[in-house]
């Protein structure tokens, strides 16, 4: 019996070990757990960026707003600690939001307000902020000539400007400060009758050896210049918009280009159409603004805009304006050429 | 006895290693939660956004404040009267646009699609002991209809609405050239972005 009890205690304490040991063991699985649990949930919180992608897109949308309000011309050099950091952020200022993109993650946006006045272009383009280049946002805001720019930059810089037209070029009625972006939206009353003006047209510009018509994109029509045996078809450097007579939101439009290389001209031939509309419709104001879009500070393009709301989509409308455009075209091959020195 | 006991010693461990892996999954989850609940996730700029859109309206070409069209300047504090007595505020500010007055006002300040925001703006002429309504004008009005009623009954959250009042002293600019000194009253209602 006492051999048996020995035995026995000494079962049981081998057995309290095992417990001791085995207990202590999923202790040290469990707080292990924890604290790899903790690690991840706090490493988790590091990477998150949506505050800092939120931060950035409402203290933008709000500066744009700002500057917008400028009385004079304005140039902001946006710099903030948030674009420093490790993360790339591709961002773009498009229908009124400030809109922030980071791979698998929802875009932040915040809206700010557009004053139409003025312009203020939604250009299709997606700048990237990424690490190891500088974190700059530029925005200016140009008013001495009526015209406002807003840059965006990463580096490269891509600029708008705009200046109107000159009165004594164009007629007293056909200078504005007033620009609009047209290919946002357009109505299909404007957009067929884009459509039918280059039907109209296009017989007209196959015999003109200085004028091509080409099909636009995106509904609209380009009539662009051929130059140096080539034809340029990568901008239209003169559009010239068409209202509808209500929704004014709604447009269709025809992009018409001249010599691309010489501004001149399209300032020239954006006159001359300018007056030609203003004739054919006298009791429509007409907005005529020259915009220069710079990209990469190298290489320059004019981009005249003409604006029209027209008072109806009839046949008649439809007459007069291509009676504009032909008239326009006309005297522009005849005298508003700047020829190569 | 004995085997009971072992029967219990048997339990013990499944239990204890249960509860264990319970509590430590209770402890991740707080400090998961905790975690969460303490990072800052929203910015609040409604006021921000409130303030630059009345300096909007006050200062942009196409506001609410006379603007030349020849020399493309707005004159900040000056309101022509005629803006709030026929609703004209067209003509200054959108030339070319047929359209009703209202309208053109908010298409020259306009947040586009968003409808976070807007706006009830009453100019009142200065009398010695008094001041008299001249007009207001409503920007945004169906949504300052719906945000109004958020605000007055004060809806908290997102959906809800809050209300700013910012007053001006101005000089109203009459027709005849003449101005007289007022107070531009703007009642923003903005919903919780």
């Amino acid at each position: 019996m006492i051999n048996q009890n020995n035995k026995s205690k000494m079962m049981n304490k081998k057995g309290d070990a095992e417990d001791v040991l085995i207990k202590n063991l999923i202790q040290i699985v469990l707080i292990a757990l924890v604290g790899i649990s903790i690690f991840l949930i706090v490493n988790d919180l590091s990477d998150d960026s949506s505050f800092r992608q939120d931060f950035i897109a409402r203290d933008l949308a709000l500066l744009m707003n700002i500057i917008q309000s400028s009385p004079y011309n304005i140039e902001v050099n946006y710099q903030h600690e948030f674009l420093t950091g490790e993360y790339s952020l591709e961002f773009d200022f498009a229908r009124n939001q400030f809109r922030i993109f980071t791979e698998g993650q929802r875009p932040h946006s915040y809206p700010f307000l557009v004053n139409s006045m003025a312009t203020f272009l939604g250009p299709p383009f997606s700048p990237q902020l990424s690490k190891n280049e500088p974190q700059v946002i530029y925005l200016y805001n140009f008013m001495r000539d009526g015209g406002r720019t807003i840059t965006y930059s990463n580096r490269q810089i891509i600029t708008e400007a705009e200046t109107i037209l000159p009165e004594h070029v164009c007629s007293e009625d056909a200078n504005s400060v007033n620009i609009q972006t047209i290919g946002v939206k357009s109505s299909p009353e404007t957009t067929s009758l884009a459509s039918m003006i280059l039907d109209d047209l296009s017989n007209d510009f196959i015999a003109t050896s200085q004028i091509q018509a080409i099909p636009g994109t995106d509904l609209f029509i380009s009539l662009v210049a051929s130059y140096e045996g080539g034809v340029s078809t990568t901008r239209q450097n003169l559009i010239y918009t068409l209202d509808g007579p209500i929704i004014t939101s709604n447009r269709g439009g025809i992009n018409i280009g001249t010599d691309i290389q010489h501004e001149s001209n399209n300032v020239v031939f954006a006159c001359i159409l300018s007056n030609e509309l203003q004739r054919q419709f006298p009791s429509q104001n007409i907005n005529t603004v020259n915009r220069v879009e710079i990209l990469d500070s190298a290489q320059a393009e004019p981009i005249i805009s003409i604006h029209i709301q027209l008072p109806n989509v009839e046949e008649e409308t439809l007459e007069k304006t291509v009676t504009s455009i032909r008239n326009a075209i006309d005297i522009y091959s005849e005298q508003g050429v700047v020829e190569d020195e | 006895m004995n085997k009971m006991n072992k029967k219990g010693i048997g339990l013990y461990f499944p239990v204890m290693f249960l509860w264990a892996m319970f509590m430590s999954l209770v402890v991740i989850a707080s400090i998961f939660i905790m975690s969460k609940s303490f990072q800052s996730s929203h910015l609040d700029v409604q006021e921000a956004e409130t303030d630059t859109f009345a300096f909007a309206l006050l200062y942009m070409p196409g506001g609410l404040s006379y603007y030349d069209s020849s020399i493309h300047r707005s004159y900040p504090g000056i309101i022509p009267e005629n803006y709030f007595i026929d609703n004209d505020i067209g003509d200054n500010i959108n030339i070319g646009d047929n359209i009703n007055d209202r309208y053109n006002m908010q298409r020259a300040v306009s947040y586009g699609d968003w409808n976070f925001i807007a706006a009830n703006i009453t100019l009142e002429r200065q009398l010695p002991y008094t001041t008299e309504i001249v007009g207001s004008i409503i920007y945004n009005e169906e949504w300052y209809n719906r945000l109004e009623r958020r605000a007055r009954w004060n809806v908290p959250g997102f959906g809800g609405a809050n209300k700013y009042i910012k007053e001006y002293k101005v000089n109203i600019r009459k027709d005849t050239g003449a101005f007289v000194p007022g107070i531009l009253r703007i009642e923003i209602v903005s919903s919780v972005t």
